[in-house]
């Protein structure tokens, strides 16, 4: 993967250092630049808890915020939830409203579980992939980045 | 007893006759072949949290409350939407199992007003339920999010409202119009956080496709879709389990009462006719048993131009016994008669019959089935041996073609028809012969393989040309013919149906209908493996009708369409109980059990039974009681719910027969049309009040409970027995409705092991019920013919006189429509009459425009009887030629039209074909305008001693 962002890609387009991609999608995890080295393959994407997905590749610069794109993968749930399933229905608004407040810093800690909780429900009980994977995005961020999340982003705001 | 809550095992049964064992929760559970884990799993008593899920509809997936674990597969599944499996081992309880649903809780409420406290629905909601069940504490994303709780109500439809702030967008509703009802009337508008519920497009619920079933009330889990009523007055606390008694079909219902108040009427999941559904009728319209219009005290008057005198009971018996006395010493034994009710149990029916042939000393007694399904009677019996239908309901889910002849089920048998569609939807084959497109021609998801508009009149011709087709090319059941059916009349029959004056080539010309589409839904029904008809009053109510009937009995038993599930020929019986009253012996010339009054060994065992001499002969059928009258021979008549100056053809006559007479009884709910001519009325008591029995359309002999107590403080079976035996004769004593069953059962071979006790054990029996067959008879005539090998009658047609000709040159036809009932005595005392407020004429645009006719015109029809205004609907529904109309306005009059043309064996009235002219009109007819202004002194009341103020 390292190869294909940094050789054939050639880096970011601004030539800011890559800080982390998406794979696979909008519902594809956040992999960090740290943790390039691995094969652009199904088992082994899926192994470092990614999956290969569509195949495309998003690169995103140091300017990156991990939190708005948590946000924004709820809210393309939320834009294209068919509805049927109440898990994505109605998680992927929640989940949206919840990472407003983690953004805003209301009540960090509380809202975080919430969103740990809401992330396992869309997950283990939405119907289709939609709901089920849109947690992957959100889950891969706040793992890898929760500098973005937590009061570190309050401090350096 | 307590307010009855049905068990919902969350999915529909399989039907499969195999099972597969599996463990769940440890233990190991018995299910169904096909079932959901959730079904076997309720079955097994353990119950699944659930809310998308409900037993009337099939799974859908949605709510993700029902996940569990099995072991061997990935992740949760949901319960409602995994089959079991031999060996399975499911796990619905475990710390990751209640942490989901407490999620899946924790968002729904989260869109959800806090109205509980306040709701409709309190204590009466699934929702509410599920939120207890999964041990829901807390709602951590608060509510300030964004939500639906602001949406306002619909409150268009007069019975329900739907409160989109409370909907969970579980589909159920959705699902129950498609599955349940087959309207499709409702739909998921818009997508993922927008989606909601919606009537059409956009439309509210009055004036969308909604016809108001009320399926998707039932299967709403919260307050969302809500029956007025129970937002009005709250949640009902008890039950009582009855019978609908508007039309055949017979639905069970489970009232549901506040203390002595009705709150609603709910279908029972457990009657086998409806099986949890119904109609707007049964469901929402039975709000006329306490209108303002209801008579619960007894009157009599001399002269019917006198106002009506409230006396006591003992006056009024005793005033009516007086007077048929004296009008039998005038003018002899057989000039008085009764009319039982199609409309009242058969224990009441029972009663009236008996005073008829005791205390009357006659066999004066006929029933509403005259006017209806009389030819039915007479003409199974005559090709199969018994007057009634052949099958259950539920055959029809067998059947793979359906020929439906002169019935319009959406309308008129609606829960039925729902059923219909169900089979027609997975695909089996539909021929509708009628002159109308009516709605199951096209209709969504569903649409008629042929449709055949043959003109009024013309069903001999066709259902003779059908069996042309199958017996010249060769689609015979030879098999059948020989082992089940007459040798000899079948040959003659055979030689006669292959004639050419059969041939669809040569009636074409008569019915209208291109022969290639007579041949190709020839070929379809005989070559069907299970070929079913199904008809109405478009058969009998011609002067044909008993011919037709037995043309379709010999062309099922020619293509071996008998005896087995799918199959048969089935009449849709119009009224509630016109099976029964037909069964109790309502006949001039038979007692119970269709058995012929002039049968010497069946009249000792009447005369042994009632202690009084049987007349041998037989006595007047209703236009020979209305005939005589007008002669000047037939003097007194006791009406039991039965509206003759209404319904009856040709209303001037029966006006004139009614002015005629000395002495006329009514025994009815209100002060009805005939009750205008009226002495003595005795007030009735409605279906909410009675106790007995109804039996529909498929013999069904269903259970109707005292839901309230009599408004009249006496049952009717009472009332009659007080009058029998005031007229001496005859010593009836009866002290409840089980005993006049029992009575019924030990005089009745049919009812022979039938009792109140034994139904309500078992909840329903369809009669024949004795030794013989002790869990009643679903399907008849199964090894042979209840009279042995099946008879084959030689079916000619022959037109009808009443033509159309230049003076006359269109045929008027009648029928009903969904909202309304009959004569409307009822459904117009309910909302229902927002459906449909006055009868109009239906006729085809072109014939509208050679006549200067514009929608919504008023109009004159005019045939050789009389003549009536009303206004014209043009629609394409009609063939050119025919106009169309109702009768359930009795200021319409649209019987001064029809004539008493009538079927050659029964006297059945030729309702459906009437030589009219229709031209454009300006002001009603002369005997509307007399209507008018005579109707209001005929029912005067006098202001009565209870009334006047105290001192
Ligand atoms: S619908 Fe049910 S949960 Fe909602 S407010 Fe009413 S009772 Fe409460
Ligand atoms: S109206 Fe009732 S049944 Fe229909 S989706 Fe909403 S909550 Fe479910
Ligand atoms: S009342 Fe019946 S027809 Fe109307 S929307 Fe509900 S289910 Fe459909
Ligand atoms: S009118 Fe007929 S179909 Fe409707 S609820 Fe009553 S019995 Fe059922
Ligand atoms: S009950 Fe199974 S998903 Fe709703």
């Amino acid at each position: 993967m390292r190869e294909l962002v940094e050789d054939f890609g050639g880096g970011t387009r601004s030539g800011r250092p890559v800080r982390t991609a998406q794979v696979g999608g909008p519902l594809g995890a956040y992999i960090p630049q740290s943790a390039f080295d691995v094969h652009m393959d199904y088992e082994s994407l899926s192994g470092s808890g990614a999956m290969l997905g569509h195949g495309g590749v998003v690169v995103f610069n140091d300017s990156v915020d991990m939190a708005r794109q948590a946000r924004f993968a709820m809210e393309f749930c939320e834009i294209e939830s068919c509805g049927k399933c109440t898990p994505c229905r109605i998680g992927s608004v929640r989940g949206k409203e919840t990472l407003d407040k983690i953004i805003a810093g209301a009540n960090l800690e509380k809202n975080l579980a919430v969103l740990d909780d809401l992330c396992v429900l869309m997950t283990d009980a939405s119907l289709c992939a939609m709901g089920g994977l849109t947690p992957m995005p959100v889950t891969s961020a706040l793992k890898h980045f929760p500098e973005d999340f937590g009061s570190a982003r309050q401090a350096a705001e | 007893m307590a307010l009855l809550k049905e068990p919902d095992l969350g999915t529909p049964s399989p039907k499969s006759h195999r099972t597969v064992a599996l463990e769940i929760d440890g233990m190991t559970v018995m299910a169904e072949q096909g079932a959901s884990i959730m079904r076997a799993a309720a079955q097994a008593g353990v119950s699944i949290p659930k809310l998308c899920a409900t037993d009337s509809v099939d799974a859908f997936g949605s709510c993700r409350l029902c996940l569990v674990e099995i072991d061997g597969r990935r992740g949760t599944l949901s319960s409602c939407t995994t089959p079991v499996e031999e060996g399975m081992v499911v796990h619905t309880q475990n710390q990751r199992l209640a942490d989901l649903r407490r999620g899946v809780m924790e968002l729904y409420i989260s869109d959800h007003p806090l109205d509980c406290l306040t709701c409709s629905d309190n204590g009466d909601c699934e929702l509410q339920d599920m939120a207890g069940a999964v041990g829901l504490r807390e709602v951590r994303y608060g509510y300030d999010g964004d939500s639906h709780t602001a949406l306002g109500k619909d409150e268009s439809n007069p019975y329900f409202d739907y409160d989109p702030s409370k909907c969970i967008v579980c589909s159920r509703c959705v699902r129950a119009c498609d599955e349940v009802q087959g309207t499709l009337a409702l739909t998921i508008e818009g997508r993922g956080f927008a989606s909601r519920v919606a009537a059409g497009i956009s439309e509210s619920f009055f004036d969308s496709e909604c016809v108001s079933c009320g399926a998707c009330v039932q299967a709403c889990p919260t307050a969302t879709l809500q029956e007025k009523s129970v937002v009005e007055h709250g949640v009902p606390d008890r039950t009582v389990q009855t019978t609908c008694a508007y039309c055949g079909v017979g639905c069970s219902f489970n009232a549901e009462l506040k203390g002595d108040q009705v709150i609603r009427m709910v279908p029972s999941k457990d009657g086998k006719a409806n099986q949890g559904h119904s109609c707007v009728k049964g469901r929402f319209a039975w709000g006329y048993a306490t209108h303002k219009d209801r008579i619960t005290s007894p009157m009599i008057r001399d002269k019917i131009t006198d106002p009506w005198r409230e006396v006591s009971w003992e006056e009024a018996i005793e005033f009516a016994a007086a007077q048929l006395k004296e009008t039998q010493e005038a003018y002899g034994r057989k000039s008085i008669g009764a009319i039982s009710s199609s409309r009242c149990t058969i224990e009441e029916v029972w009663a009236v019959v008996r005073m008829t042939r005791t205390a009357f000393a006659n066999n004066n007694i006929d029933t509403c089935a005259r006017v209806c399904h009389s030819p039915t009677g007479y003409g199974l019996k005559q090709t199969f041996g018994t007057s009634a239908g052949t099958q259950h309901f539920e055959s029809v889910q067998d059947s793979d073609v359906m020929l439906l002849i002169g019935a319009n089920p959406t309308d008129a048998h609606p829960v039925f028809a729902s059923q219909m569609k169900r089979r027609l939807r997975q695909g089996a084959k539909l021929i509708v012969a009628d002159p109308r497109a009516i709605d199951l021609v096209r209709t969504p998801h569903v649409e008629a393989a042929h449709h055949l508009p043959l003109l009024p009149g013309t069903n001999v011709a066709l259902v003779n040309a059908l069996a042309h087709v199958a017996a010249t090319e060769g689609l015979l059941d030879d098999e059948f013919i020989q082992s089940r059916c007459e040798g000899d009349s079948f040959a003659e029959w055979l030689e006669f149906i292959k004639r050419d004056e059969n041939s669809p080539e040569t009636v074409t010309a008569i019915l209208g209908v291109p022969a290639e589409d007579i041949r190709a839904a020839a070929r379809l029904y005989a070559t069907a493996d299970n070929a079913a008809i199904y008809y109405g009053l478009g058969v009998t109510e011609h002067s044909q009708g008993s011919t037709m009937v037995m043309g379709m009995a010999n062309l099922a038993m020619a293509t071996g369409n008998i005896g087995r599930s799918g199959v048969g020929v089935n009449p849709l019986r119009g009224q509630n109980n016109v099976q029964g009253s037909c069964d109790m012996g309502s006949f001039p010339h038979e007692f119970s059990d269709y058995r012929p009054v002039s049968d010497e060994t069946v009249r000792a065992e009447f005369e042994a039974a009632w202690g009084t001499p049987q007349d041998e002969e037989n006595g007047f059928r209703i236009p020979n009681m209305l005939d005589e009258a007008c002669a000047g021979g037939f003097k007194g008549l006791y009406v039991q719910g039965e509206d003759i100056a209404q319904s009856d053809p040709n209303t001037l006559h029966v006006e004139e027969a009614l002015r005629a007479m000395d002495i006329i009884i009514v025994q009815d709910l209100f002060l009805n049309e005939t009750a205008r001519f009226a002495h003595v009325f005795l007030p009735g008591t409605s279906f909410l009040e009675k106790d007995g029995c109804f039996i529909n359309a498929e013999r069904r002999i269903n259970r109707v409970r005292p839901v309230t107590k009599s408004a009249t403080d006496k049952d009717e079976w009472e009332v009659t027995q007080a009058l029998a035996n005031a007229l001496g004769n005859d010593k009836m004593n009866f002290t409840s409705a089980a005993e006049i069953m029992d009575e019924i059962a030990a005089l009745t071979p049919s009812f022979g092991g039938v009792s109140h006790t034994m139904l309500d054990e078992k909840g329903s029996v369809q009669w024949p019920c004795n030794a013989d067959a002790p869990e009643g008879t679903p399907i008849m005539h199964v090894d042979e013919f209840v009279r042995g090998k099946g008879h084959f009658v030689l079916t000619e047609f022959v037109p009808t006189t009443e033509k159309a000709n230049r003076k006359f040159p269109m045929l008027l036809t009648t029928g009903r429509i969904l909202s309304q009932y009959n004569v409307g005595a009822q459904t117009r005392r309910t909302e229902n009459t927002q459906w449909w407020e006055e009868d109009v004429l239906e006729m085809h645009p072109s014939d509208a425009e050679v006549r200067g006719i514009q929608d919504g015109h008023c109009v004159s029809i005019r045939s050789r009887k009389g003549e009536i205004t009303l206004k014209a609907v043009l629609s394409e529904r009609m063939a050119p030629g025919v106009v169309y109309t109702t009768f359930h306005h009795p200021e319409t009059g649209a019987n001064v039209v029809t004539t008493e043309n009538s079927d050659w064996a029964t006297e059945c009235p030729e309702y459906k074909v009437t030589a009219v002219e229709v031209t454009p009109a300006n002001h009603r007819s002369a005997w509307q305008e007399e209507y008018a202004a005579s109707t209001p002194n005929m029912r005067q009341v006098a202001a009565s001693s209870q009334l006047e103020p105290a001192e």
